[in-house]
């Protein structure tokens, strides 16, 4: 972003970065951090989800699994979050901090086995024991951090937050191994609520960013003479009242005021949606601006629900419409980034057409489907399966659209 | 008629930018339901309890007529000083003389504390509508004479001057040159004379009348009825961000597109 | 035939001698420059001429059809957009609106003004942009006489000469007679058929120039040459106390 205004004259793509390196036979699908990640990313959501789809409605069952509840949450907030954090992390820091030299090759390789290493270890919890899965995922995401550490160090702290997010989420995640272990006496599943709460925060940072990358590029390559700011008054706001709600509902899960806070995140997390509304020009009618939108009206519509459901006394619906945050605004959060960057990082312009539509779609689809059981509880069962059938889909549409291109180099010859 | 479809278009987006405060309001409720968690029932209702009241009380005949009586002193006395505010600022502000003899006039009915107003109009008027108007009236006059008289005294004499270059005929160095400008400065003057009206019409009743709005909240309070008195006061304060930032905003936003 | 003719004007401000003793002619077709140093009384004078001050000893003749004003800083009404600014001249002629608004649009495209600028605001405009408007503000209304108070003064070199040449054009085709105060001896230069100098305290005319070389046959080595030549002549100097610098 910044280097592109100090040198107008060079092509926008080829300011992804200021050097590349010099390593030797670099496969297409390790020259770039993102590459990997998404061809490993969206086979992993379609396998656990669809596993998870199955289990939860007594179809089948995992015989080596004891709580396949905690399974299914930690591997979809912290085994996600590290593979999308680091897809956003080895793309976004090379232009945020112009000089940050790319990650490829055979170091991403490592770190890649890594992160699988880890799915591993999880789903053989039972098996091999906590530590184990611990040291193994722990050191993922300490990697992680360690890697942004030029963004928590950056004298201007201009996308610091984003580290401190993630050191955050690092106690959090300990905190979550040293209670499955017994040392803590908080229940897991509360932490990981809490954990949560820190992701959607972390979420609304990087989009931040996604955003002022993806509209501004949208906007140029559409010949709109326009600028998009994502105003950090509107996002810290958000913020502020997710942390108070994750916060409060650690605390007093049952407390009416729980139910007003629900209702202020979602206004909060809305709010945002107010940057698309230019000063000049209209671009609420422009695919991808729909899309992240959606983003926010999920988050937002998650949390206003919940706070509902308190303030009415349905508090056994919250996990319902929690869901609109998970399944729907993080999970389009994920498919965003894997689209966006899939496009613009090989090489390519910002392009919806009917698959990119597909995707958002039948993605909005199962959250509703998951989301709003409490309206439907006699449909439950099908539900649960049907959500998570078509929660997968757009993924297995990104494996058909995407694959090729993460596999190829980059379609205007440019490393990377 | 075009301004008027203008302001429709621009509503949507103009209420959609209000997700902000939304939140910020939400967040208080939620600290004022801290407070009844803190407090009891007695000296703070929670929340919900509060909006059940008033769901209720908006049901009930009675509490409605209060609030038909209350809008029409409101208005009386707000109408009333809108047309001699408005219409006695732009005199004034047409001669230098007048302008110059009644700034400290206005200085004094601004700097009088309403709720001796309202002690002088209980001695002249009595308890009932007169007092109320009058205290309403002598509240948001200034506001509105303050205004006008600043429009007027601030036309610009380059523009003046370019109107007679191009020997603007009468209409258009009127609505063209003085009006637009002189409106710039009496609507936000209406728009916090309203704001005052309203606050001040249920200090009046309070005190001076056994009716509207006012007088109920001073029953609430003397049954002790917390529920009921907070009920109202969100009556209050609805109606007037209603009127404020639902229908006037969205007015002199539009109105007020050209200024910086 | 119409012209300007301005005979033994003198006028005061209070107990202030600004003018004294004026007399000049300004014939169809001409152009006519006034300069002195700041202070002098030009815009006294201008504003005179074109009927925003009152005459009171002397006399001002206008035997022109039309006239119209272009002002050192542009003068548009903020709450108007660009294309309404420029059609207020023809308006207050009693043009019909969308006559006015077509004529509006043609001059700004021609004054370099862009299909988007035409809805916004003066706030939302550049300097330039602003000083663009007001002379198509001006010339829309084809005034057979235009008055020009220092209009270049505020304008980078590219504008001002943009400008130049469109006002060149119309007077070498004969469609405007201007006049004209600067206190930029080479604009003068370039510009006009006459050149008055007006010395301060109390503004009056201490020599007049000619420039025969029609305008658009001047080019820059005419007007740096005759800058030049003109900077040496006494009366100059003393106008704007040169010598002290």
């Amino acid at each position: 972003m910044g280097n592109t205004e100090e040198n107008p004259q060079i092509l926008h793509a080829t300011s992804h970065y200021l050097y590349y390196p010099e390593e030797k036979n670099v496969p297409p699908y390790l020259a770039y951090g993102f590459r990997p990640i998404f061809l490993l990313l969206a086979p992993y959501m379609i396998i656990s989800m669809l596993l998870w789809g199955l289990v939860w409605s007594g179809i089948i069952n995992i015989p080596f699994m004891d709580n396949i509840l905690v399974w299914h949450i930690y591997e979809m907030i912290f085994g996600v979050l590290t593979a999308g954090t680091m897809a956003f992390l080895t793309t976004g820091l090379p232009e945020l901090f112009p000089g940050t030299v790319p990650f490829i090759g055979k170091k991403l390789k490592y770190i890649m086995i890594l992160w699988l290493a880890g799915r591993l270890s999880f789903w053989l919890i039972d098996v091999t024991g906590v530590y184990l899965t611990a040291l193994l995922n722990l050191s993922m995401l300490g990697w992680l951090i360690w890697f942004a550490k030029d963004a928590v160090l950056d004298k201007l702290q201009r996308h610091a937050s984003l580290g401190y997010a993630m050191v955050v989420l690092f106690i959090i995640e300990t905190w979550f191994f040293a209670a499955m272990a017994g040392h803590a006496q908080t229940a897991p599943m509360d932490i990981l609520k809490v954990a949560l709460g820190a992701s959607v925060i972390l979420i609304l940072l990087a989009l931040r960013r996604v955003n002022m990358e993806a509209v501004n590029e949208l906007m140029e390559d559409k010949g709109i003479d326009d600028v998009y700011i994502a105003r950090p008054p509107l996002t810290n706001l958000a913020i502020f009242t997710v942390t108070v709600f994750t916060v409060v509902e650690f605390l007093y899960p049952n407390n009416s005021a729980l139910g007003w806070i629900g209702l202020a995140s979602g206004a909060a997390i809305l709010a945002i949606t107010n940057d698309y509304i230019l000063k000049d020009k209209f671009i609420l009618n422009q695919p991808y601006v729909i899309y992240l939108s959606l983003i926010f009206i999920m988050l937002g519509v998650g949390y206003a629900l919940m706070g509902w459901a308190i303030l009415n006394g349905e508090i056994e619906n919250i996990t319902h419409f929690r869901h609109f945050i998970t399944s729907g605004g993080i999970g389009l959060a994920y498919l965003m980034v894997m689209i966006i960057i899939s496009w613009i990082h090989t090489g390519r312009h910002l392009t919806s057409n009917i698959y990119i539509h597909a995707m958002i779609g039948l993605m909005v689809t199962a959250t509703l489907l998951r989301g709003l059981i409490p309206f439907y509880q006699e449909y439950a069962h099908e539900l649960y399966l049907y959500s998570s059938i078509v929660w997968t889909l757009p993924f297995m549409i990104y494996i058909k659209v995407f694959f090729k291109f993460l596999t190829a180099p980059r379609a205007d010859g440019i490393k990377g | 008629m075009k301004f008027a479809l203008k302001i429709l278009k621009d509503f949507p987006s103009y209420l959609w930018s209000g997700w902000g405060a939304v939140a910020s309001i939400l967040l208080f409720i939620a600290l004022w339901d801290v407070g009844n968690q803190v407090y009891g029932d007695l000296v703070l209702p929670s929340p919900l309890e509060t909006f059940k009241t008033l769901g209720l009380m908006l049901h009930d005949e009675n509490v409605i007529k209060e609030i038909h009586t209350t809008l029409y002193r409101a208005s009386v006395g707000f109408g009333l000083s809108l047309l001699i505010g408005t219409a006695l600022g732009l005199l004034a502000g047409f001669f230098a003389t007048a302008s110059m003899m009644s700034r400290p006039i206005v200085t004094i009915l601004v700097g009088m504390p309403p709720i001796a107003w309202i002690v002088l109009a209980m001695i002249w008027f009595g308890m009932g509508d007169e007092t109320v108007i009058f205290t309403v009236i002598v509240a948001s006059f200034p506001i509105i004479f303050v205004g006008a008289l600043q429009g007027t005294r601030t036309l610009d004499g380059e523009l003046k001057e370019m109107a007679q270059s191009f020997k603007f005929p009468w209409h258009m160095r009127f609505f063209d040159v003085y009006f637009p400008h002189i409106f710039s400065y009496v609507f936000p003057a209406w728009v916090s004379g309203l704001g005052m009206a309203w606050k001040i019409v249920i200090m009046a009743e309070l005190l001076a009348t056994s009716n509207g709005i006012g007088a109920s909240l001073a029953t609430a309070r003397s049954q002790l009825d917390t529920p009921s008195a907070l009920a109202i006061v969100v009556i209050m304060i609805a109606s007037l961000m209603f009127i404020e930032y639902i229908v006037l905003e969205p007015i002199k936003r539009e109105v007020e597109l050209w200024r910086d | 035939m119409e012209r300007l003719e301005v005979k033994n004007l003198n006028h005061h401000f209070g107990f202030a001698e600004i003018l004294k003793d004026i007399n000049f002619t300004l014939n169809k077709g001409e152009v006519l420059s006034i300069v002195g140093p700041s202070g002098g009384g030009k815009t006294t004078l201008l504003h005179l001429c074109a009927d925003l001050l009152d005459v009171e000893e002397g006399s001002i003749i206008n035997t022109f059809e039309s006239s119209a004003f272009a002002f050192q800083e542009a003068r548009l009404l903020p709450w108007k957009n660009v294309i309404d600014n420029i059609s207020l001249g023809l308006l207050a002629k009693g043009e019909k609106k969308s006559e006015a608004i077509k004529k509006s649009q043609e001059i700004a495209l021609r004054f370099g003004l862009d299909k988007d600028d035409f809805d916004k605001f003066p706030k939302d405009l550049s300097g330039g942009m602003k000083q663009r408007v007001s002379f198509a503000r001006a010339l829309v209304v084809k005034p057979s006489l235009l008055f020009l108070d220092e209009p270049f003064s505020a304008l980078d070199i590219g504008l001002k000469k943009e400008l130049q040449a469109i006002l060149i054009d119309m007077i070498s085709k004969k469609e405007i007679s201007i006049l004209f105060i600067t206190h930029d001896l080479m604009e003068a230069i370039r510009l006009s058929d006459e050149m008055l100098l007006l010395k301060a305290d109390p503004g009056h005319i201490v020599k007049k120039f000619r420039f025969d070389v029609v305008q658009d046959q001047r080019n820059d080595k005419y007007v740096y040459g005759k800058s030049a030549e003109i900077l040496q002549d006494e009366e100059i100097i003393n106008t704007f106390e040169l010598e002290l610098k």
